[in-house]
Order: C-alpha cells, then sequence, then structure tokens
C-alpha cells in the first residue's frame, strides 16, 4: 500500500487531461500573439475554441481550468504577466468563463433551447470584449473617447466569436465519442 | 447551429448596431488634440503648428509630433509600440493610446461640442 502523500501527488486521469489541452490553448495564445492587430483588444481568440470543446466535452470544472491556466501561463510565457495587457486579459476571461457557466447551465436547465459552441462562443466573446473594455475604461484610460471604438470591438467580439465558434463545433463534430469512462463533472469516476 | 445559437447571434448584432447608433459620430477634420496622462488634466494642443511634444507617463517619456494637421506617437517607452502602429491621425475622433505609459491623445473637431456630450 502507498503512503497517502504520493497517491496526492500522482495526477489521475482529469489532471492530464486539462493539462494537455491547456498546453493546447497555451500555444494557440502565444501564436496570436506574435500577429499584430490593427486596432488594440481585438484578436481573434481561437484558444478560446479549446475552452469551448472542453467545456462541451468535458464539463466546466475543466474548460474553467483550461481557461484560467491559459490566461496565466499564457502570459507568462509572453512576458505581459501583471501588465495592463495581463489585467485585460484576465478581466475578459473571467467574465467570459462566468457567462460560459451560465451557458451550461442553460443548457442543463433547457435541453429543449440548448446553445451548441457557436451561441456559446458568441456570448464569451462578448463577455470577453466588456470585461477588457471596461476595466480598460474604468482603470486605466477613462477618457470618452474610448467609447467610440466600443460599436468597432463589439463588433470584432460577434464577427472572431461566430467563427471561433464554428471551429470548434466542426473540430467537436470530428472528434470521436468519448468513452463511457470519461470525465468530467457529470460522470461517475 | 441550434435556435438559441441564432437568437443569441441576432441579439448580439443588435447590441452592436446600438452601440454604433450611441458611440459612432461622422467623422469631420480635426484640428486640435487633447493629450492626457493616467486621468490627469487634459492638454490641449493645436494641430497647425508643427511641434515635437514630450509626455511623461507612468513608464517614462513619450515623445508626439504633430504636422500638416495630424499627429503620431514617434516614441513610447512601452513593449508593443501600439501606439506608434497606430501612424498618423487626423480625423475628429480619432484616438489612441500607450496603454502602459498611459498616455492618451484624442483628436478633436473644429466647433465640435465636446466629447463628453457624446454620452446618451
Amino acid at each position: 500500500m502507498k503512503p497517502a502523500a504520493s497517491i496526492n501527488a500522482v495526477p489521475d486521469q482529469q489532471d492530464r487531461l486539462i493539462a494537455w489541452f491547456a498546453a493546447l490553448a497555451i500555444a494557440i495564445h502565444i501564436l496570436e500573439a506574435s500577429f499584430p492587430s490593427p486596432v488594440p483588444g481585438i484578436k481573434p481568440g481561437l484558444a478560446n475554441a479549446v475552452t469551448l470543446i472542453v467545456l462541451l466535452r468535458h464539463g466546466l470544472r475543466a474548460a474553467i481550468w483550461v481557461g484560467a491556466l491559459r490566461v496565466l501561463v499564457g502570459s507568462l510565457l509572453v512576458g505581459s504577466l501583471m501588465t495592463p495587457t495581463f489585467w485585460l486579459s484576465a478581466s475578459g476571461a473571467t467574465l467570459s468563463i462566468l457567462v460560459l457557466c451560465l451557458g451550461a447551465a442553460w443548457n442543463r436547465a433547457l435541453p429543449a433551447a440548448r446553445l451548441s459552441a457557436i451561441g456559446l462562443s458568441v456570448l464569451a466573446a462578448l463577455a470577453h470584449m466588456s470585461g477588457q473594455f471596461f476595466v480598460a475604461y474604468r482603470l486605466f484610460i477613462p477618457h470618452p473617447g474610448l467609447l467610440r471604438l466600443l460599436p468597432l470591438l463589439l463588433g470584432a467580439a460577434l464577427l472572431f466569436g461566430t467563427v471561433t465558434g464554428w471551429i470548434a463545433s466542426r473540430i467537436l463534430a470530428r472528434l470521436p465519442p468519448l468513452a463511457t469512462s470519461a470525465v468530467g463533472d457529470e460522470a461517475p469516476r | 447551429m441550434t435556435r438559441a445559437d441564432r437568437v443569441v447571434i441576432v441579439l448580439a448584432a443588435l447590441l452592436v448596431g446600438v452601440a454604433a447608433g450611441a458611440y459612432w459620430q461622422p467623422r469631420t477634420v480635426a484640428d486640435r488634440v487633447e493629450v492626457q496622462v493616467g486621468d490627469g488634466t487634459p492638454q490641449v494642443y493645436s494641430l497647425d503648428t508643427q511641434r515635437h511634444i514630450e509626455v511623461h507617463g507612468a513608464l517614462g517619456t513619450s515623445m508626439l509630433e504633430i504636422e500638416d494637421g495630424r499627429i503620431r506617437f514617434v516614441s513610447s517607452p512601452c513593449r508593443n509600440k501600439v501606439c506608434i502602429h497606430s501612424g498618423w491621425l487626423s480625423m475628429s475622433g480619432d484616438a489612441t493610446a500607450c496603454l502602459p505609459n498611459r498616455v492618451t491623445i484624442a483628436l478633436l473637431g473644429h466647433g465640435a461640442p465636446e466629447i463628453d456630450a457624446v454620452s446618451q
């Protein structure tokens, strides 16, 4: 029989899953960070496709882990940790994960009117943009001129949110169905 | 795509439309620029006179250049240089910022109302 400490230190199946998906999301995050953007605050957010796929296949808990790890480790590697960029990214990610929680609750409560990856992605993208815009406006540049960017930023969030959701739904359709021993919030362990 | 997805997309498009209606304004040629550091008092400069402006922000000095009725960031002590990549600005309502250095510039139009009056 193993001592208790070493049992705690062994990563279980869900830990490996989270690490694997987080690594994928971080790689996409870094690739995207290397492309310049015409307007600050706009980027495709393809890494969110990973969060969405994890949410829809493995449940909320794993999705929150993957999303949080991506923002933290991604910004650590890009070098923006604790800079304004990081706080914008973190506030956007927090709000979009909260919205994904609501979306997951909605889908549980009303399976007849369920949101697919596309609807969830649009909601998450708008939440992300609103969150980072609010922080930018309140904390960093409380200037009314910033509000002029809002329609453009929200329009971009809608566009990229739809595209990311579509990509996520195509990937989900191609992935093999999960085995019955799948890890997830509702699945028995 | 489910029906709920379509509802979400339509509502999101409405939101973008409402934001555009509330905050979009027709563009006119600017004649002044408002330079602000953090939430400090904005300084207004005319775009008529060619000059360089040193702005002391949170990280260091940002250099602005005014020439031919337009303005740009020449240098700034930030990492991404988003402000410099914005290039020359000349239209009323154009704005850019060096977020790390907390420097914002916004162009004001001829006889245009104060931007404060934009809020609905």
